[in-house]
């Protein structure tokens, strides 16, 4: 297996994983953007109306740039968008962290009825950053990827 | 396409997609709302009465209401306002048969549940609404200020 074969593995590989953590969160906060709001205002970091356009948003920004990692010529915007907000998460969860808020994550759950925010969530965020990194440069010299 | 371009787009179709769900969708919510009040504007919304912490101690303390906690019956179990009879939401369909019959008729009703973000009560007293219950109070501060209250009033 030659070195753009094992990149282009990796890519959708990494492409398919990410697509797959990201559909699995954004589609039930969609489905229900009153809960996911409830999760979003339980951190304490923004007023009211960032919390209801978050709400609205958010999930879709998920699920979006989930859909487009999958077509090899937008790849590399949409690890782009998924590390940003893997970034606004794991920002997010550190400062809740920091203000010992016992809160659930939010991050799967539209119900909140996760376990409590905790270094595991640190840890998952970097290993998806890191996972995200690798989409990114894997697919950077792949041709489809325009 | 550039990087940028890429970005922009993925942003626009969220953008798009996000502004359309809600507008269409049965599950849309206001563009922007007091959070931290949403309970409780929702159940005066509902018809239910909203009360505090003392109303609630007082009510408690003199049985002027019939104080149903709508939270899980471990929760129940582990501690709950004195008084109070365990009606969990999770099981509603089995709990409300049971407890409609205790009701007084002209006596409110109190429902509560764990503190400012849970929706059992909600759900609880609008349900009991339907039932043809009248006179439905909310304590949305929940067992959690209740508790705080408690301590509070020990030192």
């Amino acid at each position: 297996m030659n070195a753009t074969t094992v990149k282009r593995v990796m890519s959708w590989g990494g492409a398919l994983a990410l697509a797959a953590v990201f559909l699995f969160a954004g589609v039930p906060k969609m489905l229900d953007p009153t809960l996911f709001g409830q999760s979003i205002h339980r951190y304490e970091m923004l007023p009211g109306w960032a919390v209801s356009l978050m709400a609205i948003y958010m999930p879709w920004l998920e699920c979006c740039a989930a859909i487009f990692l999958l077509v090899p010529r937008y790849r590399r915007g949409a690890s782009i968008l998924i590390a940003s907000m893997l970034v606004l998460f794991l920002a997010a969860t550190t400062n809740a962290l920091l203000r010992d808020l016992d809160i659930s994550c939010g991050c799967f759950s539209r119900s909140g009825d996760e376990e409590s925010i905790g270094g595991i969530h640190i840890v998952r965020n970097l290993a998806l950053l890191a996972l995200t990194s690798a989409v990114f440069w894997t697919s950077r010299r792949t041709p489809a990827s325009g | 396409m550039s990087i940028a371009k890429q970005i922009i787009l993925i942003l626009a179709a969220a953008l798009c997609l996000g502004s359309v769900a809600n507008v269409l969708s049965p599950y849309r919510i206001p563009w922007s709302q007091d959070w931290s009040n949403r309970i409780a504007d929702a159940a005066r919304a509902a018809g239910l009465t909203v009360v505090d912490v003392h109303e609630t101690k007082r009510r408690a303390d003199d049985g002027s209401a019939m104080i149903l906690d709508a939270r899980p019956l471990t929760q129940y179990g582990e501690g709950h306002i004195p008084g109070a009879f365990s009606c969990p939401v999770e099981t509603l369909e089995q709990s409300l048969p049971e407890t409609l019959p205790m009701l007084i008729p002209d006596l409110p009703v109190l429902v509560y549940c764990t503190g400012k973000e849970c929706d059992e009560s909600m759900t609880l007293g609008t349900r009991l609404l339907s039932e043809g219950i009248t006179n439905v109070l909310i304590f949305v501060g929940g067992y959690a200020e209740w508790q705080t209250a408690s301590a509070e009033a020990a030192q």
